[in-house]
């Protein structure tokens, strides 16, 4: 097989007037404002509680960008497709009765281009029963970015993390394209696949204003973009998430580490006295 | 004595083989949540741990009494449906206690395979160790499990589902803020970010403060003292209340010709002297592990027994006694320092 992989878009997305310019999701404006980093809200601790924030809980209605045309649809965590119709280029998950991951997927085709778009949503349900590696390893359009893993609980997207993904055309991995990072703070960053169509970026520390504490600051939008040209035929694809800042910013792995030596320095104490008295009375006896 | 006969050797084997998969278990069930076994392990493997192979039945406890009982109960919907999910996990981990019952403290427990291996260090390194900690100390801290499995685990993380708490005080998941398990599995897998003081919030601040320096201590204090943390441990408290329908148990034969050596309490590791005051019948103690010491230097035959149902696995005999008895006495030689026996055995 023979691929051509073309720098096209990077130059697009690194001129910065075209970022963001192929077909891709992201929630929408009223809940997520956008492509923009969100206003951080300090909660009050006598707030009422709300759900928790972890795994991709919060269902905003879901835009789907430069998308005219696409065919949409959802992939439950079992594998069944789920048609989705816009209503004014919005889309409402509907309820699939289902947890955890599910599959948005955007798929169309103008002439020699076939684009795709996939944004992996947590929703509310009864077990299914299917791991999300199932609805990873599934084949959802064409061309295909996919995370590798997904985030799951105590384990998110963050600044300052590896995030690794996969780039698949047809299922099969690409080795040697170029992919694009993009955020909604303006970083744009690209890589290459290795020969298993591997790729990680690091999540870039780019959130400007930063208030110590998890639930206080926003998660911002990211996306990844490759391109791959096969048989005549152009594949554009995208994949959108979130990120959240890193705790360390708020957590002292130092401190962490200087009473943790605390506890063990109190610790030897009564280790040492422990092994005083016990040989004291090993010589008694 | 040959290894493969020795109870605590085939022990220490299973609590490795263990270790191992809960761990970096991931690799061979998967990473999501929904891989795992169940998400009721009655032994502490972190859900922090992004490699385990399982989840603890404590860190799914209190995140259903925040966020699912705690809010369904301030804010009025249907309470069934709310506790449905804890029902399932404690039915889950009354499964789990009906196969092994407290042995997974004993043979599974990450951590306690750890504490274990600090006092063998210790072992190792010349430390001399108390042959059992105080009556007046083992009567103090056995309360503290049940105080910690109650208000750490249940009543926090209610009270903050409830709305009485803050959410972002870390008291929704209260154990795990502080549990030891958390900072020692992340660190195995070579993730520091567990190991912090979070300056976020005054709480947040004096909970990370008491998680590192519990583990510090632990750490420390695991030299000459067996099991420090398993003491009041929530986990050993849970399980308490399901022993009794366990297959695997500790079994005492008869009280006749139980001579007054003692060297059953003195050799469990978890101090319980009433194995020794014990009558016949049951002598599963709220504190036991099923770790099989006390069987292991019982010198006299068929006086105590691990069983599994009705069927007798390890019994203790005056044989098997001396050669482990001769067989800990060599171990205990060799130290890497200098030859001070600690021994906790009578010869």
């Amino acid at each position: 097989m023979k691929y051509f992989f073309t720098i096209g878009i990077t130059l697009a997305l690194l001129s910065g007037n075209s970022a963001f310019a192929a077909m891709h999701f992201q929630p929408e404006a009223k809940q997520r404002q956008g492509m923009t980093q969100q206003a951080p809200k300090a909660h009050s601790p006598k707030e009422k509680p709300k759900k928790h924030s972890g795994m991709q809980r919060k269902k905003p209605g879901i835009l789907l960008m430069e998308g005219t045309g696409a065919s949409v649809t959802l992939i439950r965590p079992d594998g069944v497709i789920l048609p989705l119709e816009p209503n004014e280029g919005k889309f409402a998950i509907p309820k699939t009765g289902l947890d955890n991951y599910h599959a948005l997927v955007a798929e169309k085709t103008t002439g020699n281009v076939i684009e795709s778009a996939i944004r992996y949503v947590s929703l509310r349900g009864k077990p299914s029963g299917h791991s999300p590696s199932e609805l990873t390893a599934q084949q959802k359009a064409s061309f295909e970015i996919v995370p590798a893993p997904l985030p799951r609980e105590h384990w998110h997207y963050t600044s300052g993390k590896n995030a690794v993904f996969t780039l698949r055309l047809l299922n099969e991995p690409i080795a040697g394209a170029m992919v694009f990072l993009t955020t909604a703070n303006g970083t744009t960053v690209d890589t290459i696949t290795d020969s298993n169509g591997k790729f990680a970026f690091q999540l870039p520390e780019d959130f400007e204003k930063i208030i110590p504490g998890r639930r206080k600051n926003a998660p911002v939008e990211f996306r990844i973009e490759a391109e791959v040209e096969k048989d005549g035929k152009q594949y554009f694809s995208s994949l959108s998430d979130k990120y959240y800042v890193n705790p360390n910013h708020w957590q002292s792995f130092q401190g962490g580490l200087l009473v943790m030596a605390l506890g063990m320095g109190v610790g030897l104490f009564f280790t040492f006295k422990n092994h005083k008295t016990a040989s004291r009375k090993g010589k008694k006896s | 004595m040959n290894p493969l006969k020795n109870l605590s050797v085939i022990r220490k084997f299973v609590q490795f083989l263990s270790f191992l998969f809960l761990v970096y278990g991931s690799s061979v069930v998967g990473f999501y949540a929904a891989d795992k076994l169940s998400a009721s392990l009655p032994a502490l493997a972190c859900a922090y741990d992004s490699k385990t192979a399982d989840y603890c039945a404590l860190i799914v406890l209190q995140h259903q009494l925040d966020h699912r009982v705690g809010m369904v109960l301030a804010t009025g919907g249907a309470v069934l449906k709310a506790l449905m999910p804890t029902l399932i996990t404690l039915a889950t981990f009354f499964v789990f206690m009906v196969i092994l019952s407290k042995a997974f403290c004993g043979w599974i427990c990450p951590l306690g395979f750890f504490q274990e291996i600090m006092t063998l260090i210790g072992q190792k390194i010349g430390l001399k160790s108390p042959s059992s900690l105080s009556d007046t100390t083992v009567n103090k801290l056995r309360p503290m499990k049940w105080f910690i499995l109650l208000g750490l685990v249940f009543i926090f993380p209610l009270m903050t589902g409830l709305g009485f708490l803050g959410m972002s005080s870390g008291f929704g998941d209260a154990f795990c803020r502080i549990c030891p398990s958390r900072i020692l599995t992340t660190l195995m897998i070579g993730d520091p970010n567990q190991l912090y003081v979070d300056t976020s919030s005054t709480s947040l601040m004096i909970w990370s403060v008491m998680a590192d320096f519990l583990f510090g201590l632990i750490i420390a204090i695991g030299l000459t003292v067996r099991q420090p943390f398993c003491r009041i441990c929530p986990m050993l408290a849970l399980q308490t209340v399901f022993k009794k329908a366990g297959l695997a148990r500790l079994v005492k034969n008869s009280t006749e010709g139980c001579s007054s050596c003692g060297l059953c309490a003195k050799n469990c590791p978890m101090d319980i002297r009433e194995i020794h005051t014990q009558e016949t019948g049951d002598a599963v103690h709220p504190d036991c592990t099923l770790c099989g010491r006390c069987v292991e230097f019982c010198p006299r035959d068929n006086q105590l027994a691990i069983k599994y149902a009705v069927a007798p696995i390890f019994t203790s005999s005056k044989t098997y006694c001396a050669e482990r008895t001769k067989a800990q006495k060599k171990w205990e030689k060799g130290s890497l320092i200098k030859n001070t026996p600690s021994l906790q055995t009578e010869s």
